[in-house]
């Protein structure tokens, strides 16, 4: 809670107090006329008022207010200033009306502790009347103005928490607790923030995917073939090589997934450790949908039935020199064919072309970039030279091809390492042959 | 059922001895505590018991063996680090070797530990969610933690020499709620909460009520081994710390180090050096058993149970 909300909570709270006196000012001196001597019962009357109308007055005042405009929201401190006007005219005991509004038109019966009376437990109805009608009322008031129930929601707790007694009254009262102050919370909980039970935060993702459609349509102007490949629901293990130095391959294969398949779907591209656990940019990479790659996260995902791209070449990939362009580097250690063969997730090999030219590796600086927790610091054409502005990409037309999926479930056991191996030879090698004819066939790196 | 509830001066302790108070199938219940129950408990006879005393396994399973006890549920935890390191360490490892032994030679079927997923220890190579059989690594964060290890790992031992027993293992995540007083409740309390610059973990959470329900559930059912305890969902810490009401202050990881370590040296901080390392990676529990094998179904989501916890607390203030 902050500090401005704790004073306004005061702030409101001693209007109310406020909001009060005239109601003792009026009562007490009525009662201490008659009697000036009896310092006593007038004492405690004066002791009782000043506890109980706060409470009493509002319970009147919400209750009534609800009942002629509902959705008018009204603020607790307009209550208790217009009831002691209504409370004043009868003359009467305003804390016994402030009780028992459906027992006023008839002549007060003298009771001895209106106060008592509220707070009691034993009076009628059961348990579960009581508590509904009190959750009815907060719910009424929490629900538009949490903050303006104040004085109600503090009546209610007095009520179920000062005077039950027993296990079974501590249970109830601790649920109706819970209850209302999420009901609270939640009123002034500001919105946002929402995250899958992975981190992805969709709003958020939303807003970077329209950012990254400039460079996906116009500076990379990617081509897609065969996306259908790309099965239109359920698991998907997408393996595509990886390249360039700053992994834009991973975000326009989101992109592609995003904006050209047909079931528009949302990709969960698995990052490495380094990457996931770098400041700042981890953690959005993680609110855009990237997971750490680990087999009890990607196993997790399928079982979601989300699309999953890896990228076996890991950092490997996009830390090679220029020299080495459209090289596959070794396939990690086959993870994604032990979850291929687990999960029996369909895999769907990529390649893409364009990435490599985006930043063109020229050399890889490893001590200086030791401080700053990366394994090295690339140097390019415009990096570092140009400072920050050396990290645009060059606007290399890219190419992103979408293989056959492949089943591998039926082809062996997650623990025959020889098989596994064998395997990711063979999806290396259906890339590597893509890679080929896709970077023999094009017109120009940048056309 | 006759059930024993160690611990039940602790909030959590109280709560199950509540529960179980209001349960018609717990014929006898017997609350063992440091302190008489501040409620009259009409189930529910209290025996002064405190693991730290010498003879604690004596009075135990004299207490136990009165009662006839079939369960015992051990909440004697703490659940926020102490900075009486050496006391902790004899309540928590000491102690529930005391309530082994006293478990041991009575007609004790059934042992519920309560134990925390912060065991598994946040690091860098943890997956998403964990399953139940994760290495425990906490130990390695705070001797807090060192200790709940040690805890689990004598339980493990207990549960493998005596197999006609059950032995269940609750890893709650932190708890919340109204009367909660967990590491949860304290950080979320704070109107700057302090966070590691550039990291924004997904923590979980549980609410009280689904604990002690848990609690109770484990009482009803034969489930084996462990089992981790929390609320559907996750939520960014920083979301956490906004919806309790307070102001994420990110400090670079250093400082954030120096000024725990500072504080917590000076016997002012609540969090010791260590566990700074639960805002930058995450640590939680996958949540297959709890929904297949104890049969929980929590009635307060991750967010809902931090918004319940905050506006209770601002209830509380109010009505105070």
């Amino acid at each position: 809670m902050s500090k401005s909300r704790a004073k306004r909570a005061n702030r409101r709270r001693g209007e109310a107090a406020h909001a009060v006196p005239p109601v003792q000012a009026d009562a007490a001196p009525e009662q201490a006329d008659p009697a000036p001597e009896t310092i006593g019962p007038a004492g405690a009357d004066v002791q009782d008022a000043g506890d109980a109308p706060a409470p009493a007055s509002s319970e009147a005042a919400p209750a009534s207010e609800v009942q002629e405009a509902p959705a008018a929201a009204p603020p607790a401190a307009d209550a208790p200033a217009a009831e002691p006007a209504r409370d004043a005219g009868p003359g009467g005991r305003p804390a016994d009306e402030g009780i028992t509004p459906e027992d006023a038109p008839p002549p007060p019966p003298p009771r001895p502790a209106p106060k008592l009376r509220l707070l009691r437990f034993d009076g009628g109805g059961t348990l579960e009347e009581k508590l509904g009608s009190a959750l009815e009322t907060v719910e009424q008031i929490a629900q538009p103005a949490a903050s303006a129930a104040g004085v109600e929601l503090k009546k209610a707790m007095a009520f179920l928490t000062g005077q039950l007694s027993g296990a079974e009254a501590s249970n109830v009262a601790r649920s109706v607790l819970s209850r209302l102050g999420q009901l609270v919370a939640s009123a002034q909980a500001a919105p946002g923030g929402e995250v899958d039970d992975f981190g992805r935060d969709p709003a958020l993702e939303a807003r970077a995917l329209a950012v990254l459609s400039f460079l996906y349509r116009s500076w990379f102007r990617v081509t897609v073939r065969d996306i259908g490949n790309v099965p239109a629901k359920g698991p998907a293990i997408l393996v595509s090589n990886h390249s360039g130095v700053v992994p834009w391959d991973a975000a326009m294969l989101k992109c592609a997934l995003a904006f050209d398949h047909p079931e528009k779907r949302v990709l969960r591209p698995l990052a490495e450790n380094l990457l996931f656990h770098y400041p700042f940019l981890g953690t959005w990479l993680n609110r855009f949908g990237a997971v750490r790659a680990c087999q009890e996260n990607a196993e997790a995902l399928l079982a979601r039935g989300e699309a999953v791209a890896v990228f076996p070449e890991g950092i490997k990939g996009i830390g090679k020199s220029f020299r080495k362009r459209y090289r596959l580097q070794r396939f990690g250690r086959g993870g994604f064919v032990k979850l291929a063969m687990r999960t029996g997730a369909p895999v769907v090999p990529v390649a893409v072309v364009g990435a490599e030219e985006s930043h063109p590796l020229l050399w890889r600086l490893v001590r200086p970039a030791h401080s700053s927790g990366l394994p090295y610091l690339p140097v390019t054409p415009t990096f570092p030279w140009l400072g920050a502005a050396g990290l645009v990409p060059l606007p290399s037309k890219w190419i992103v091809e979408f293989g056959e999926p492949m089943r591998l479930d039926a082809m062996g056991r997650a623990d025959d390492e020889l098989t596994i191996q064998r395997i990711a030879e063979d999806v290396r090698g259906d890339i590597q042959t893509r890679l080929d004819r896709l970077v023999g066939g094009r017109r120009s790196v940048f056309f | 059922m006759r059930v024993a509830v160690t611990g039940s001066e602790n909030h959590f302790g109280r709560a199950v001895v509540q529960a179980l108070e209001a349960d018609p199938e717990v014929e006898a219940l017997l609350a063992l505590g440091t302190r008489p129950p501040a409620q009259k408990l009409a189930k529910a006879q209290w025996r002064e018991v405190d693991l730290v005393h010498p003879r604690s396994a004596e009075h135990l399973a004299q207490f136990l063996a009165e009662a006839a006890v079939d369960t015992v549920v051990h909440t004697a935890f703490l659940s926020r680090p102490s900075h009486r390191g050496g006391w902790a360490h004899e309540l928590e490892a000491i102690g529930t070797r005391s309530v082994l032994a006293a478990a041991e030679s009575t007609g004790v079927r059934k042992l519920v530990l309560r134990s925390t997923t912060l065991v598994y220890g946040a690091r860098p190579g943890n997956p998403n969610y964990l399953c139940e059989s994760a290495p425990l690594a906490g130990g390695e964060q705070s001797p807090w933690l060192a200790d709940k290890v040690e805890v689990e790992h004598q339980v493990a031992q207990f549960a493998h020499k005596h197999p006609t027993r059950t032995v269940t293992v609750l890893r709650l995540a932190p708890v919340l709620g109204p009367t909660a007083d967990t590491l949860g409740t304290i950080y979320l309390k704070r109107r700057l909460a302090p966070m590691w610059l550039g990291y924004d973990p997904l923590v979980q959470v549980v609410h009280e009520e689904d604990a002690v329900e848990a609690a109770r559930l484990a009482v009803h059912r034969d489930v084996r081994g462990a089992v981790n305890i929390a609320a559907p969902g996750v939520v960014p810490l920083a979301t956490a710390v906004r919806l309790a009401g307070g102001r994420p202050l990110p400090l670079p990881g250093r400082v954030l180090h120096t000024v725990s370590e500072t504080l917590w040296n000076a016997q002012l901080g609540d969090f010791p050096p260590g566990m700074v390392d639960f805002l930058r990676f995450v640590c939680a529990g996958s949540l297959r058993l709890q929904q297949e094998q104890l049969g929980l179904a929590p009635k307060y989501g991750a967010r809902e149970a931090i918004l319940s916890f905050a506006g209770s607390a601002k209830l509380k203030r109010m009505a105070a």
